[in-house]
């Protein structure tokens, strides 16, 4: 609850605040005085000194003030300073917040450049006073001059000073604005007068972003001696750095396109993949129960885990993917090594459309045809019958090859070793599982496989796999005649499946115009030789020749020239003695000695 | 004074050519790329002038725009004290040739004094500042000589050193918002100069003649005289023999001329 009455509202009546708003608005409306409000533009901000030497002022809005120093001009006044007239007029004007923040939107406040301005009046901003038509500058904004009127603030007041103007750019489109600068820069300008002889010109012939040849079309007209004309040429569009995509598929890297197939590339262009993968075994490419599953390679030493102890009766499962692409698998899955001959399970295409399982004389057990493309579910169980093992194979729980019985092997899983797909591709093995305690005898030959504990279900691959970093480059990169990308041979990427991968462009070497010098005969550009082709070129570059330095005067009819090129000129202050001290010095002071810092001919 | 009525222009020169080193400092204002985005010729003023001409000059129809254009620098004399260190023989002359042949311009020589010199420098940003300090003070180890003629009439070249004494900085940023904040830099400088008496006009000395007596009084007769006379052949080219000169009185300072001298004894006759 608060402590003020309940009753009265001063303080938050927002109606009331914005009728107090309204009547102050009308008021400086009726009494005012419309002027030009010019924010700073800051455009080197100097952090060292904490000032901008080339602060502008590009922007002049309309807005009306109530004058309030009634009594005239404030301030020093006029007065003669060691430095010459100074006149410190100042004063004190009224604004209306909401009329500045009407007229002048907050990203054109100072600083200006920011994302966005301070939305305020600004110290350094100024003020073009119409009535005298000079300008203020900002000294102070005091912005709680009406002491929360109704709880709210309406005005600003600005205390202004007459601008001490140090050559800032004043450019707003308003004349008696822009007269400052005009009047009162000492700033040199340089007047360049145009070539009274005509110059050369000539074309240029672009190759695969290259200038390859110029033809002088015109050669001018060169009469000072051993005057070499300058030859320039127009700048090549910027260069872009291409923007690939790449896609992965199934653990291998699918396609890489592009959003953008920049320009300016030249041979050799590298591309740069970084990315993690599985290691190798691990695929992610399908998975029966998780995200991943296990990979059989083809090679024979892939090994996943062995055991070490005998075992006559159990049995173990497995899940087993054969991907359609391998039109003839014939691999090993699981065998038994100890003793000759050994147990195999093999995955075979053959014509044979049922399962069976033989003893073969390398002792394999066939399991033929197993579906493609989908995971198949088998089981081989061993057990005693009375004194001989007999070895049965089930597929999905149900048993699809006849029962051998023999004395062999008599340790069917002493050593599970994968050994797949000896002749093409891979298959994928997922939940293996043995019906027995095998942590303590088990030795992971592959150290990405772990487990602890009670294990009857040796491999579920339901969890992340493990994974490396990856980098490779492609450098198989074609450009087009603009040095843009057609296309990126995807690389080899050696190890397991690739999880995620990113690639990422060399970037575009910078463009840069060509270079030619002109060779001069008989007073005409006859040749130009390249002496850098530049670089980036989309069309051809326009070749601009300089014209003959005898050519930036203006020549009288009796062949004196009335003024020279390029000339220097500064605004001369009122006040300055420059121009005394440089002629009246002539006549007694001998400058026939250079001072130690002169270069050539200069004094 | 004293019956002399004269007047040098030596002070004003060395105003001037204090002024003349100063007068083409420029600041560079350079954008992000370093590149120029502005070179500012920087205006030098002789600080005290009439206050109506300031005011015409700056400000004729009462209708400037700004308080004060900067940068700028402003500089005055304040002081003028005799250096005594410098002093030289007073009875030394100075000579050159007159306004015609048979006269010559001469003129003791000068009088020692330092003119003490104060030069501000005012600024709106500190970076114009120490741009325009830099290019400053290297040339003043602590003293920048200039060779100036300071008599027009005699003619010498006077190597006048201006040594920078001492340099102090203002910069009043530390006050209320609504106060002036100045960046003025003051260096105060001494002219090491001479000060010039009146030239004179006086004929050649054409002809010299010593009388040697052998006994006094004074009306014993001469018994040897020395003649000292400018000799001059028709040619232009000097003699040492007066019976072949030229007469003296046409024989001008400028000439090539040699000395001639005569000698006559009167120890077997009397003058």
């Amino acid at each position: 609850m608060p402590s003020t009455n309940l009753y009265f509202n001063n303080f938050e009546f927002s109606q009331e605040q914005n009728l107090i708003e309204d009547l102050i608005i009308e008021s400086i409306k009726i009494y005012g005085i419309e002027c030009y409000y010019l924010p700073r533009t800051l455009v080197r901000e100097d952090e060292l000194f904490g000032e901008d030497a080339l602060a502008k002022f590009d922007i002049a809005f309309p807005i009306e003030m109530y004058i309030k120093s009634i009594d005239g001009f404030q301030g020093d006044g006029d007065f003669l300073s060691k430095f010459g007239l100074e006149i410190r007029d100042s004063m004190v004007l009224t604004i209306a917040q909401r009329r500045f923040e009407d007229e002048v939107h907050i990203t054109e406040t100072t600083p200006f450049n920011e994302a966005e301005g301070i939305g305020r009046p600004s110290e350094g901003d100024l003020v073009y006073f119409p009535l005298n038509g000079k300008i203020f500058e900002v000294k102070f904004v005091e912005h709680e001059a009406i002491f929360y009127q109704m709880g709210k603030l309406q005005t600003y007041d600005l205390t202004l000073e007459l601008f001490e103007y140090s050559h800032e750019s004043i450019d707003t489109g308003i004349a008696e604005i822009d007269a400052i600068e005009t009047e009162h820069s000492t700033e040199f300008i340089f007047i360049a007068l145009e070539g009274a002889l005509p110059f050369a010109t000539a074309v240029a012939t672009v190759t695969g972003q290259f200038v390859t040849s110029t033809s002088v079309t015109f050669g001018g007209l060169y009469e000072t001696a051993e005057f070499v004309p300058r030859v320039t040429f127009s700048d090549p569009p910027p260069s872009i750095t291409a923007v690939p995509e790449i896609s992965i598929v199934n653990g291998s890297i699918s396609s890489i396109t592009f959003s953008n197939v920049g320009r300016g590339y030249v041979t050799p262009t590298l591309a740069t993949i970084e990315g993690r993968q599985a290691i190798d075994g691990w695929a992610v490419s399908e998975s029966k129960f998780g995200d991943y599953s296990y990979k059989l390679g083809a090679k024979e030493t892939d090994t996943l885990f062995t055991r070490h102890e005998d075992v006559s009766e159990g049995y173990f499962n497995f899940h087993l993917y054969v991907p359609s692409g391998n039109n003839t698998v014939y691999g090993k899955v699981f065998t038994v090594e100890d003793t000759e001959p050994d147990w195999i399970i093999n995955v075979a295409n053959t014509a044979n459309s049922t399962y069976s399982l033989e003893l073969q004389s390398d002792g394999t057990l066939y399991a033929n045809n197993v579906a493609k493309d989908a995971w198949n579910f088998f089981s081989v169980k061993v057990e005693d019958d009375s004194g001989n093992q007999r070895i049965t194979l089930f597929k999905d729980a149900t048993q699809v090859a006849t029962s051998i019985t023999g004395t062999q092997p008599s340790n069917l899983f002493k050593r599970i070793v994968n050994v797949n797909n000896t002749r093409s591709g891979n298959v994928y093995i997922d939940h293996l599982f043995i019906d027995t305690d095998l942590s303590s005898v088990l030795s992971y030959t592959n150290t990405a496989v772990s487990n602890s504990g009670t294990i009857t279900t040796l491999l579920t691959f339901e969890n992340s796999p493990p994974t490396d970093p990856f980098t490779v480059f492609a450098n198989n990169v074609t450009i087009d005649a603009n040095g843009s990308i057609n296309a990126i041979a995807i690389p080899v990427v050696s190890g397991g499946e690739i999880i995620s991968a990113n690639i990422t462009m060399q970037d575009a070497p910078t463009s840069f115009p060509a270079q030619a010098t002109a060779t001069v005969t008989n007073n005409e550009v006859v040749l130009l030789t390249i002496t850098n082709q530049g670089q980036g070129y989309v069309d051809a570059p326009t070749i601009t020749i300089q014209s003959d330095s005898a050519g930036g005067r203006i020549k009288l009819e009796d062949n004196v020239y009335l003024i020279d090129s390029g000339i220097r000129y500064a605004n001369t202050d009122p006040q300055a003695n420059n121009t005394l001290f440089e002629n009246d010095t002539t006549s007694f002071i001998d400058f026939s000695e250079f001072n130690p810092f002169s270069e050539g001919d200069r004094w | 004074m004293f019956g002399h009525q004269f007047y040098h222009e030596s002070i004003r020169r060395y105003i001037i050519m204090f002024g003349n080193m100063f007068n083409d400092i420029d600041i560079i204002r350079y954008n992000d790329n370093k590149e120029i985005s502005r070179v500012i010729r920087v205006p030098i003023t002789y600080g005290p002038r009439d206050k109506f001409l300031s005011r015409i000059d700056t400000d004729p129809d009462l209708d400037r725009q700004i308080a004060i254009q900067l940068p700028r620098l402003a500089f005055e004399m304040t002081n003028i004290s005799y250096d005594s260190t410098r002093a030289l023989n007073k009875l030394t002359r100075n000579i050159n040739l007159g306004e015609s042949d048979d006269k010559l311009r001469g003129q003791y020589t000068p009088v020692p004094y330092n003119i003490d010199i104060t030069l501000n420098a005012m600024f709106r940003y500190n970076e114009d500042a120490v741009q325009c300090m830099e290019q400053i003070l290297p040339f003043f180890r602590p003293e920048w000589t200039n060779s100036i003629k300071l008599v027009d009439s005699i003619g010498d070249y006077y190597d006048i050193p201006t040594t920078l004494n001492t340099i102090s900085i203002e910069d009043n940023y530390d006050s209320g918002f609504e106060d002036r904040r100045t960046i003025i830099h003051r260096m105060d400088f001494t002219i090491k100069g001479y000060i010039f008496g009146p030239v004179t006009n006086k004929g050649v000395i054409t002809r010299t003649i010593v009388n040697y007596k052998s006994n006094t009084p004074a009306t014993t007769a001469t018994s040897e005289r020395d003649t000292l006379v400018p000799g001059l052949l028709a040619n232009g080219q000097p003699t040492t023999d007066s019976s072949l000169s030229i007469s003296r009185d046409t024989i001008s300072a400028n000439s090539d001329y040699g000395f001639a001298f005569d000698k006559e004894n009167f120890f077997t006759g009397t003058e």
